[in-house]
């Protein structure tokens, strides 16, 4: 029976064609504005994802995200370090500057300061150069997306050169030698993220009262770590939030305060209901061409569980071939992106296929209604 | 050919519904009437029908457009309902048999053979006559090589893998004669086989599912309007506004080809 589905099916080229369309534009829909969300709002977290080893975030309480950092002042860590469950805090500072590149262009950039001791909230993967080389003179790390695209220096012969390591850079008329090109999670804004001691930051950055962004505490072994921000928030009277809690709180804020749900949501609504309806006018009218096959099939004895099975054969057949062609095509378009990364996790894949076989069943289930109230008497008319 | 459509294997699928009740006519309807609609805009398709078909016969019904004779056979191939009266196939009463057991029942022991062929233009002529076969839970390879012998057997062992459209039309009445003889029914209906065909192919058309049938020792109902092929028949009954009535004058109706079959009289 299922080869007769299939042949049936296959036999319709133009219709097949023209269903496998409509999927692959609702798959690649489906799959492509979601992941590009996702991407997008991934990125509002993204520091707190790349400095890995805080337990808690300690800031100013009127702070919403982490990208809308208010200066603290240094003492504010002595009382942090001093609440019972801290096993270390240390400071780090996050501001904007503008840098020379060697070829004498300007780009605005993120400029972290980490801890000088400890070098918590440096990079934890570095593509080249180690750690440690931020302790030397004038030692910054760059973003390797940063170094490819906004810090690319144009060449003599027209061409763009990443920045490298040995290059400098020019920081607030302070000389900044790129130590270290380091993997980091793209920021909100795209652009480049400068790594460098605490001290070293404070220097680069237009002299202020208070310069502390942040400060980064660990709890101790077996330590709560709600009990713990809530002991903070209380004995300091800063906020403290885990650092999953604070990357919730910052995406949050990006989601209410933009479009960016919505915008998104709506185009892939439209993929999903452009999908739905030619896929399912066209498989309607692919099972309306064919139902003196199915009275046919009724008449000599099939049964409605078989055509059952042969409609959703037909239906999820061209579903996965639609689904597969849409994914690859979100895919290529994502390869062919250097400026901005998308990623497909499995729960995104699930959701668009979980979208497709939607409209697999919608398709089937119209087309179905028509086949199951079919006469086989029918097949007596000429 | 007898070897071909005796020696049938069988299926793998589940035993469908129903047996032939042995000694039974194939056939027997007393008083079936069939009505659409209600009240004034009812038509009472068949007004009381009585028929009998027995094991092996060759019975044609004949008779204008609109008297019923396209509802009869419908009822006995248990595509239809009907409103009333009493209509055994094979023993069992098709007017009170439950829904999900007919299709079970028509693929077990019913063959059909249409006007218009209805093949599907998809499938090559082995693969239209594995249709019931395929239905009736057979391996895609066994149901062809079975194909292919039934098709040899109508004469088209070089169409095996042809499509529908590269078929003439007595070509592709053959592959439904095929398919309608694939599951070795006991009973064959045809509606109208030869009205598509030019006359000689008619001829050869019903001479082969006279042929078969004989051989095989299954009975046929062939519906038609075609005066050309009654000889064929075993048997003919006319039908006239839903009843059976008397044949039309010698005239338009040929004399019965005799068998060595057993017949019963020609009703009415």
């Amino acid at each position: 029976m299922l080869v007769i589905a299939l042949k049936t099916l296959f036999g319709h080229r133009i219709k097949v064609i023209g269903m496998v369309i409509g999927l692959a534009v609702a798959s690649l829909m489906m799959t492509q504005q979601p992941a590009t969300m996702l991407s997008i709002l991934g990125r509002t977290y993204s520091f707190i994802e790349d400095v890995s080893q805080p337990d808690i975030w300690v800031m100013d309480p009127m702070v919403k995200f982490v990208d809308d950092a208010k200066p603290l002042a240094d003492s504010k860590l002595g009382l942090v370090r001093s609440v019972q469950g801290v096993a270390w805090a240390v400071p780090i500072y996050r501001t904007t500057t503008a840098a020379r590149l060697p070829d004498g262009n300007t780009a605005n950039a993120l400029l972290v300061g980490v801890d000088d001791a400890s070098l918590i909230g440096a990079p934890a993967t570095m593509v080249s150069g180690n750690t440690a080389d931020l302790r030397r003179t004038d030692a910054v790390f760059v973003n390797e997306e940063g170094a490819r695209l906004r810090f690319a220096q144009r060449l003599q012969d027209g061409s763009e050169r990443p920045l490298q390591i040995g290059d400098v850079l020019e920081l607030n008329e302070h000389r900044a030698e790129v130590v270290g090109i380091a993997k980091t999670g793209a920021t909100f804004s795209s652009q480049p993220v400068i790594y460098t001691t605490y001290t070293r930051a404070r220097d680069y950055a237009l002299p202020q009262r208070k310069t502390m962004s942040f400060v980064l505490a660990k709890a101790k072994p077996g330590e709560d770590i709600e009990a713990l921000a809530q002991r903070i928030r209380e004995q300091t009277g800063l906020a403290a939030y885990s650092a999953d809690v604070f990357k919730d709180m910052s995406l949050w804020y990006f989601i209410r305060n933009t479009g960016i749900l919505i915008n998104f949501g709506m185009i892939t609504l439209v993929g999903f209901i452009v999908g739905a309806v030619v896929s399912g006018i066209m498989f309607f009218n692919f099972t309306q061409d064919n139902l003196r096959h199915f009275a046919v099939l009724k008449a000599i004895g099939a049964s409605p569980w078989q055509l059952l099975g042969m409609v959703l054969l037909q239906s999820f057949l061209v579903g996965a071939i639609g689904y597969g062609i849409g994914v690859g095509l979100a895919s290529s378009m994502a390869l062919v992106s250097s400026t901005f990364q998308i990623k497909f996790t499995p729960a995104l894949l699930a959701f668009s296929a979980g979208g497709v076989v939607l409209i697999c069943i919608l398709s089937a289930v119209i087309s179905l209604l028509k086949v199951l109230r079919l006469e086989p008497a029918a097949v007596f008319k000429a | 050919m007898t070897a071909g459509l005796a020696d049938n294997a069988a299926p793998t699928a589940a035993e469908p519904a129903g047996k032939a009740v042995e000694g039974c006519p194939v056939v027997e309807c007393r008083g079936l009437t069939k009505v659409y609609g209600e009240g004034d805009t009812a038509v009472h398709a068949l007004r009381g029908v009585d028929l009998v078909v027995e094991p092996g016969e060759l019975l044609m019904l004949v008779g204008p457009s609109g008297c019923g004779k396209t509802t009869l056979i419908s009822i006995i191939a248990s595509v239809l309902d009907g409103s009333g009266g009493v209509c055994r196939v094979l023993g069992h009463d098709i007017l009170r048999m439950r829904e999900a057991e007919k299709p079970a029942f028509r693929l077990k022991h019913l063959g059909f053979c249409f006007q218009s062929f209805n093949l599907n233009p998809c499938l090559t002529a082995a693969e239209n006559v594995a249709v019931p076969l395929l239905i009736g839970g057979w391996r895609y390879g066994q149901a062809l090589a079975r194909s292919r012998q039934l098709l040899e057997q109508v004469g088209l062992a070089d169409k095996v893998g042809v499509l529908p459209d590269q078929l003439s039309g007595g070509q592709q009445q053959r592959v439904a004669i095929a398919r309608a003889f694939a599951q070795e029914p006991d009973l064959i209906v045809c509606d109208e086989p030869t009205s598509a065909l030019d006359s000689a192919t008619g001829e050869k058309v019903l001479g082969l599912i006279r042929d078969l049938t004989h051989r095989s020792h299954r009975s046929v109902i062939v519906v038609t309007h075609d005066a050309r092929i009654f000889r064929f028949a075993d048997r003919i009954v006319a039908m006239e506004d839903g009843r059976i009535v008397p044949l039309p004058a010698a005239a338009s109706v040929s004399a019965p080809v005799l068998t060595g079959h057993p017949a019963p009289a020609t009703q009415a």
